[in-house]
């Protein structure tokens, strides 16, 4: 490839870029640089520097600060190769870029004063006034100095128009009208958005044009325009999602996800100025978008095989990385505690993190790879209230969505509801510190090993998120479908104390839901009336044997066959059974609607899609299950801490996503899942789910028969047994 | 409502040793409840007893049974993280800990 059409194709991977498809420019931009990154004339190595400065950008916009900034020291020393004329075109702009990037308040290498520095570097080269400007007009608007940043971006806006640069001048009449809407200059701020918009409808990017929408519907929404604010808010919405969309790999969507969120809470704050029920409506629906966009788009996309289309020896390689896990796992396993401590140990667990890595690589490079990947098609628009209406009466429906203030002092939980007449309601409820503090830290005590005495959700937190007109709307036959959002997710909010001797689930059914968007992509196919029964007392992996999981199974096996001869298939796994020999693998999964599967189960931290099943000498991964089919199936994982979810360092992740097993469940198709939040008890285990299955062969609802099950297992200890041991049991998914 | 507190039994602890721990421990006057607790994750077994009240002549009872039965290595757990061993506990360890399940309950 010449230089001339190495250029030309990292201009065309930059239309990527204008076009909000970040991942194909940075795929594009990486694939040149490796190629030429080597070479040694002064042209090429000077378009090598320009496209690590692009990708620098792509990574900027998608919130990968770390590695911008290592482009651009890649990019510095690119250029320290160059004759001293192109040299000194080009490292002026890299540290302009890292001035923007040091000086960005939301990214995780924010050093505002080391973007000074860069910014005084900058300086020293020749050229115009308004592009360091410019930079400062960032500083001070990330600094919230409204005034003196909309002066600057008018200053530089007169500058690039002088020079006909009109993607910039429209970005910062963008940025001025922003500043003006802060400063509530509302017709300051229509005459900047209003002209920024004109030319960003015409010519992009999409990003621009959102938010350019969005800062005008503010400005409508501030004047009683109630419902224009409300279509533009939404058409702002709408283009952040098309652009979210293009990222196909989790991981990557949620860290360009990390700014975006205030698309939501601004979209949510123009809702509530409408007033009365539609108001509300409006608002919930805003909450409901903002919670699982990817389980969402991947359901969507649910007939679309991960693995269609993609190179055999990528599929082997991750195959065989999934061989050298579960043979890692087995011997670490086995070893004893002192031997777990020892170097040979130590040497072990790295290992399996290592190839926990390799293989999350490998996933995401194959959902990048493939192009249909969850991106196919779009998940049908939500409306809420007709969605609702659609539900069985007897599901009551409670939502809540956070929404903390710009500075994170003030954080308000709002919660949502509707009863039997399908009329919403709506509360505010403000939660200090400490009390946000004491949510966070129940999250942390509810992880691995639970003490038998330890209280699922306090008591004193217990009105913050049940309104007592909520309880007081239910019916006796009434089931509570809970849609929750970060802080409550994979909180047991069924554990909620209502009142001296009674937790939530003793009064009425509960079940979850991620998101009430879900409820678009409800399927209307009958699920097989099959049953597969799957226990594993003592397994290959060394883990102490489970006399309760044979019970379990045998109990449950016998229940179905009174109501369902000849469809049940029950196995108790000895401890080297291999699934695929034994006729028992994923793809044998598909044939069954209720699946039951009772065994040891890990979760390791920082590991979600390695979480598994252990079924005899193997282990069956959430990777694995991406590439599974179970068509409208009821599972049941009776088993530890499968319900666990990714969260950082705590708290949940920017896009409020599911990331652990529910992801590849419910894009095989599951509907609806029980999982344990926690080390579940096996014998607890047993009674709930011997008597849960006793129900739902009779027709019994599956909330309804959760709610038997726990009550049956509670009953089981003379005196009660503790909430900290039943109040695991999660059920997740669409209501039935 | 009656408080829990916790016996992890020693590593490689069989489950009907914990049973027939948990059956001597029902007899004790003051326990309102008894179980055990295997899970189908880690490998630890416990005792957990329920308290009419936490006192600390119910409390000091279990213990001196559970070291009447030969048993070494077992560490009270509450809510919180906070654990005692069993084999070293004096009455002022016992104190310590009723007072942190109380202000945790």
């Amino acid at each position: 490839m010449d230089t001339a059409t190495l250029h030309a194709r990292r201009i065309e991977a930059m239309r990527n870029l204008d076009d909000g498809k970040l991942p194909e420019a940075e795929t594009e931009l990486t694939a040149l640089i490796s190629q030429f990154e080597g070479a040694s004339d002064p042209w090429t190595i000077g378009e090598v520097a320009s496209c690590l400065q692009d990708r620098a950008t792509v990574r900027r916009f998608s919130n990968r600060w770390q590695e911008a900034l290592d482009d651009l020291s890649r990019c510095e020393r690119a250029a320290m190769r160059l004759p001293p004329l192109p040299r000194r075109m080009t490292l002026p702009n890299v540290h302009y870029m890292r001035a923007l990037v040091l000086g960005t308040p939301y990214a995780d290498v924010y050093n505002p004063g080391d973007a000074k520095k860069a910014l005084a570097e900058f300086r020293k080269y020749p050229g115009p006034a308004w592009v360091a400007d410019s930079a400062e007009a960032d500083i001070a608007f990330n600094e919230r100095d409204w005034d003196n940043a909309a002066a600057l971006y008018l200053s530089v806006a007169g500058s690039l128009e002088r020079e006909s640069w009109m993607q910039g001048l429209a970005g910062c009449r963008l940025r001025a009208g922003e500043c003006y809407v802060e400063l509530q200059r509302w017709t300051d701020a229509e005459r900047q958005l209003n002209a920024s918009l004109a030319f960003l409808e015409k010519s992009g990017p999409p990003d621009m044009m959102a938010g350019a929408r969005l800062n005008l519907a503010r400005v409508r929404s501030a004047r009683g325009e109630s419902d224009e604010a409300w279509d533009l808010a939404l058409s702002a919405l709408s283009g952040i999602e098309s652009m979210v969309r293009h990222f196909r790999d989790v991981n990557e969507q949620q860290r360009f996800l990390a700014n975006k969120l205030r698309f939501y809470d601004r979209a949510f704050e123009i809702a509530q100025t409408k007033s009365g029920a539609e108001g509300t409506w409006r608002a919930w629906s805003i909450a409901e978008r903002a919670k699982g966009f990817y389980l969402c788009q991947l359901v969507a996309n649910a007939e679309i095989g991960l693995f269609e289309g993609i190179d055999p020896d990528q599929i082997a390689r991750l195959r065989s990385l999934e061989s050298e896990l579960d043979e890692t796992e087995r011997f670490f396993s086995n070893l004893s505690p002192q031997a777990k401590a020892s170097p040979q140990g130590q040497s072990a667990d790295s290992r399996i993190t290592s190839i926990s890595q390799q293989k999350r690589d490998l996933l995401a490079t194959l959902m990048k790879q493939n192009p249909r990947w969850a991106a196919l098609k779009t998940p049908p628009p939500f409306d809420i209230k007709s969605e609702l209406k659609k539900l069985n009466p007897q599901w009551a429906v409670l939502s809540y969505y956070w929404v903390a203030d710009p500075n994170g002092d003030q954080v308000c939980l709002h919660i949502f509801w509707t009863g039997r007449d399908r009329l919403p309601h709506r509360l505010a409820v403000p939660w200090t510190s400490p009390e946000l503090d004491a949510l966070d830290n129940l999250r942390s005590l509810l992880r691995g090993t639970v003490s038998a005495g330890q209280s699922p959700f306090p008591r004193k937190l217990a009105s913050k998120v049940l309104p007592p007109q909520l309880l007081d709307s239910l019916a006796p036959d009434s089931q509570l479908l809970i849609s929750p959002h970060e802080r409550l997710k994979g909180i047991p909010l069924h554990a909620i104390p209502v009142d001296d001797d009674r937790r939530l689930i003793q009064i009425v059914p509960v079940q979850f839901i991620p998101t009430l968007t879900l409820l678009t992509l409800r399927s209307n196919a009958v699920p097989s009336d099959k049953i597969l029964l799957l226990g594993c007392p003592t397994n290959g992996f060394g883990d102490a044997p489970l006399p309760d999981v044979e019970t379990e199974i045998t109990s449950i096996a016998e229940i179905w066959q009174a109501q369902r001869p000849g469809k049940v298939e029950s196995h108790i796994l000895p401890p080297d059974a291999l699934l695929d020999s034994d006729n028992l693998g994923l793809e044998h999964w598909s044939d069954f609607g209720t699946l039951q599967i009772a065994c040891h189960g890990t979760f390791r931290e920082g590991m979600p899609f390695d979480a598994a099943l252990r079924l005899g000498s193997d282990a069956v991964r959430a990777s694995e299950l991406f590439s599974s089919h179970l068509p409208n199936a009821r599972v049941f994982l009776s088993a530890c801490s499968l319900g666990s979810q990714e969260y950082g360092s705590g708290r949940p992740t920017a896009g409020d996503e599911w990331i652990g097993l529910y992801l590849p469940l419910f894009y095989a198709g599951a509907q609806q899942l029980l999982v344990s939040l926690y080390e579940a008890d096996s014998e607890t285990a047993m009674h709930m789910m011997v008597e849960l299955h006793a129900k739902l062969s009779r027709g019994v609802p599956l909330a309804p028969a959760l709610q038997s099950g726990i009550g049956a297992a509670i009953a089981s200890v003379p005196g009660g047994r503790p909430p900290a041991l039943w109040a695991n049991w999660y059920l997740v998914g669409l209501p039935n | 409502m009656s408080e829990i507190i916790t016996f992890k039994l020693p590593d490689g602890s069989s489950v009907e040793s914990a049973k027939s721990l948990e059956t001597g421990i029902k007899q004790i006057a003051g326990v309102s409840s008894a179980g055990v607790q295997q899970t189908r994750g880690a490998e630890a077994i416990m005792v957990w007893v329920g308290l009419a009240k936490p006192v600390m002549d119910v409390v000091t009872k279990i213990i001196e049974f559970i070291k009447g039965k030969g048993l070494t290595g077992v560490e009270i757990q509450l809510p919180n993280h906070v654990t005692l061993k069993v084999d070293s506990a004096s009455p002022a360890d016992i104190e310590r800990l009723l007072k942190a399940l109380r202000e945790a309950s």
